[in-house]
């Protein structure tokens, strides 16, 4: 479980120069529909990677595949979640919430979570 | 619309890599040296920033195929291109392609980026 902060996504929209107002002004933030700023979908699909690259190792920088699609915002505040299922399913989740749904796996083989 | 295509360099550097991970609130299991492949939002961003839009557009898909470790001190180049635009629901989207390349030509990562584009008129300058 990682709690999204304001800080943790100031500090991605620092090292990625992604400064999309949606994450980083949570004036602008507050006039959409999402009413408050939005993490990264970049910031989450690197808290994909830390659990595929602890699972993987050496194997996921040569052969991994990931593909995702955001279908709900994470909040600043929220608590996410990622699971990895042994279909090479990859889901993040903010309590019983889907907010990223996706798959991973190994090029050439079926996704074999360990 | 014609969308601009082109491509861009950048220097991993051990900062931006330290600075990533602690972004990603993540212990990296790898070395000092070694570079998280999903760093490659990083330096793929850095590329197609070269597309200015308005405010307010949002990712709605990422898929990577990964090939190659980086290392801190690999210089990398991404090109981009616009490989589809469409219509669902009344919201446009588009799709960015993206190879990226370390210094010895090696491919070192593809991707796709979809994007869900303001209501408004998207600028291109």
């Amino acid at each position: 479980m990682t709690k999204i902060e304001q800080e943790q996504i100031d500090a991605y929209a620092d090292v990625s120069g992604d400064r999309n107002p949606l994450h980083v002004d949570p004036a602008f933030a507050a006039t959409t529909s999402f009413g408050t700023t939005i993490a990264h979908g970049h910031l989450l699909v690197g808290l994909i990677g830390r659990e595929l690259e602890a699972r993987y190792g050496e194997d996921w920088a040569r052969f991994g595949r990931l593909d995702v699609k955001f279908i709900a915002p994470i909040r600043s505040g929220d608590e996410a979640r990622v699971e990895l299922g042994e279909d090479g399913a990859v889901t993040v989740l903010v309590g019983d919430r889907t907010c990223v749904l996706g798959t991973a796996r190994l090029a050439g083989m079926r996704s074999e979570l360990r | 619309m014609e969308w601009p295509s082109g491509s861009a360099e950048f220097t991993v550097t051990a900062e931006a890599v330290k600075s990533y991970v602690a972004a990603c609130g993540s212990a990296w299991s790898g070395t000092d040296e070694t570079v998280p492949t999903t760093f490659a939002s990083v330096y793929c961003y850095s590329a197609v920033a070269a597309m200015p839009v308005k405010a307010g557009v949002v990712l709605t898909g990422q898929s990577y195929e990964f090939h190659r470790r980086l290392t801190v001190g690999d210089r990398v180049t991404t090109q981009f291109s616009v490989i589809d635009e469409f219509e669902r629901k009344g919201r446009r989207f588009m799709v960015i392609r993206t190879q990226t390349a370390d210094q010895h030509g090696h491919l070192v990562c593809e991707g796709r980026i979809t994007r869900m584009l303001p209501i408004q008129q998207v600028e291109v300058q």
